[in-house]
């Protein structure tokens, strides 16, 4: 037989995807940051972790990543896309591209691609879970209405955030997020 | 509830079904450091697209496909695996990833078999030598005509039935882009070959929680999709429900003792190069009027699968037993003009049923006399009532 009529055949590359879920996790880095500093929930479940708590956001198997930890002062910070040289305590990594972009179009919500098996999560799975719930609180900041319900499990009702404290809020991580 | 009888029960195959399933294969092959497989597929099916997309799942991931062995037809043969498996070692392959069905399933077991073991004679296995230990990981992914035989620990060569633990596939694949059918005959013989052995594994002397579990739902979802499968075999999500309940009667019977119209159906099918499928149809109905004729026990439960609590709770307990059958029955007729009914139309010679009772029977190891085999043949080739 001719070996040469069936070819190796390498993974494409979907160079699209990459930058899109690539800006997607600067902006959620960033608001996660800028959310810590704002809503009064997302503070309290990163009071809870612990002071070298840094997290990494992967989609399998090269990247893009998104860092998020505690500095020296204990404040929530964005540290950037690289983990090289980071002492990471709690990753989540996406099973594939086409997952994190399932994700990242909202059209799977991040609970329900949790469900099922769209990510892996390398510490405490404690800590995983209450990233999953920021995530939620800053779509909700971040997104409109139409959308957060496509990305969040249970959109939160007015007695839980009332649309003042969701503008206000909305503004300032805009601004903080896109600014400083 | 009833007390357990002593069994065994292996499912050694991961299942992922679902959207965008394909693209998690490069994530489980990295659980099992495997970076470089060996696609096996028909050429039916690299023509279709269906090949397309299926590599369009590995985009950005770190696999690169050894090669795409897309000469298996309907016939899975022993040059095949040997040209196959040659490719395997050329390339420096590091495991198997099936796509197809019945035939590109065995030829890529019997790779596995042939590229595992370091050998030529794939047949010493056949005639007795055990397959002692794992082979390499091999993953699934079925395709249209799927009849859920892929899931199972058996390999059929030029004819020849190899079962063995280390057969069952390490990943099945269930995914919405793959699982649509061509056409209505497809689906007709999928089901039925579902249908027969879910109702064998439901009907089984043996009771195991584990094939009830299994059998219950393969029939559950049967009874429910069945019927729009047949009317839109494009279907997606009916597709996808379909190939599940195909997944799951086909673990069933892995674990459970072979139903007689299993067994005839494949000596019929040795014997007429006919598939087993279109034998399967017109078994299982005199299959199960011969259990009602002769006053055999027909589980509730099998009714309770296909028609769901409200209806089973309805039915009083005395009646149970023949609505199962009835509703099976009705599933059946279901097929009428996609299938053959009664073995004339397909020209079986009547001097060689007694010939398959006897291979059927002596395979069952002696749990279906001959004489019933024969029993329900005769009926089922004449078209008559008990």
């Amino acid at each position: 037989m001719n070996i040469n009529n069936y070819p190796e055949i390498k993974a494409g590359k979907d160079f699209i995807s990459k930058i899109y879920v690539a800006i997607m996790l600067w902006i959620v880095g960033r608001a996660i940051q800028a959310a810590s500093r704002v809503d009064k929930e997302v503070k309290k479940e990163f009071a809870e972790f612990p002071a070298d708590f840094m997290m990494c956001m992967s989609i399998l198997p090269f990247g893009p990543h998104m860092v998020v930890g505690k500095d020296k002062n204990g404040k929530v910070k964005y540290m950037g896309w690289n983990p090289q040289g980071k002492k990471i305590t709690l990753t989540m990594n996406i099973k594939s591209m086409a997952a994190a972009m399932q994700v990242f179009t909202f059209q799977e919500s991040t609970t329900t691609a949790f469900a099922h098996d769209r990510f892996t999560v390398d510490g405490d799975i404690v800590q995983g879970l209450a990233v999953v719930r920021v995530l939620n609180i800053v779509e909700v900041y971040l997104l409109p209405k139409i959308i957060t319900k496509l990305a969040v499990k249970r959109y939160p009702k007015w007695s839980e955030m009332s649309p003042l404290r969701k503008w206000v809020g909305r503004i300032i991580i805009y601004v903080r997020a896109f600014t400083f | 509830m009833q007390i357990p009888d002593y069994y065994e029960f292996l499912n050694q195959a991961k299942i992922i079904s679902g959207k965008k399933a394909m693209e998690h294969i490069p994530f489980e092959l990295r659980g099992y450091d495997a970076q470089k497989p060996l696609v096996v597929t028909s050429r039916a099916l690299s023509e279709s697209g269906l090949i397309k997309k299926f590599i369009g799942a590995f985009k950005d991931s770190a696999v690169t496909l050894g090669g795409i062995f897309n000469d298996v037809r309907d016939y899975a043969g022993i040059g095949l695996a040997r040209d196959a498996a040659f490719l395997y070692r050329e390339r420096g392959c590091d495991s198997i990833i099936a796509v197809g069905n019945g035939p590109e399933v065995d030829v890529a077991k019997a790779v596995n078999i042939l590229v595992a073991e370091k050998t030529d004679d794939l047949f010493k296995y056949f005639e007795g030598t055990p397959l002692k230990r794992h082979l390499k990981p091999l993953i699934v992914v079925p395709a249209c005509c799927s009849s859920g035989m892929e899931f199972t620990n058996t390999v059929t060569v030029d004819n020849r039935s190899l079962t063995s633990n280390f057969l069952y596939p390490d990943l099945a694949v269930l995914d919405p882009r793959m699982t649509p059918a061509k056409s209505r005959d497809c689906v007709a013989e999928s089901t039925v070959i579902a249908m027969a052995h879910a109702v064998g594994a439901a009907l089984t002397d043996i009771h195991s929680p584990m094939i009830e579990a299994y059998a219950h739902s393969a029939l559950r979802y049967l009874g429910l999709h069945m019927t729009k499968g047949l009317k839109k075999p494009g279907h997606v999500e009916t597709s996808l429900a379909l190939h599940n309940a195909y997944a799951l009667a086909a673990l069933a019977f892995s674990n459970a003792p072979a139903g007689m119209v299993h067994l005839l159906a494949v000596e019929l099918a040795r014997a007429t190069d006919i598939s087993a499928g279109k034998f399967m149809r017109i078994l299982l109905p005199y299959k199960m009027a011969h259990m009602m004729h002769k006053k055999m026990k027909i589980r509730d439960e099998l009714f309770l699968a296909l028609a769901g609590y409200d209806e089973y709770a309805a039915t009083p307990a005395k009646d149970r037993s023949r609505a199962g059958v009835e509703r099976v029955l009705a599933l059946l007729a279901g097929l009428k003009g996609m299938m053959p009914e009664t073995m004339k139309d397909l020209k079986v010679p009547k001097y060689k049923l007694g010939d398959i009772a006897k291979a059927a029977s002596a395979r069952s190891g002696k749990r279906y006399s001959e004489a019933d085999c024969k029993t329900v043949l005769e009926h089922a080739w004449e078209g008559r009532a008990f």
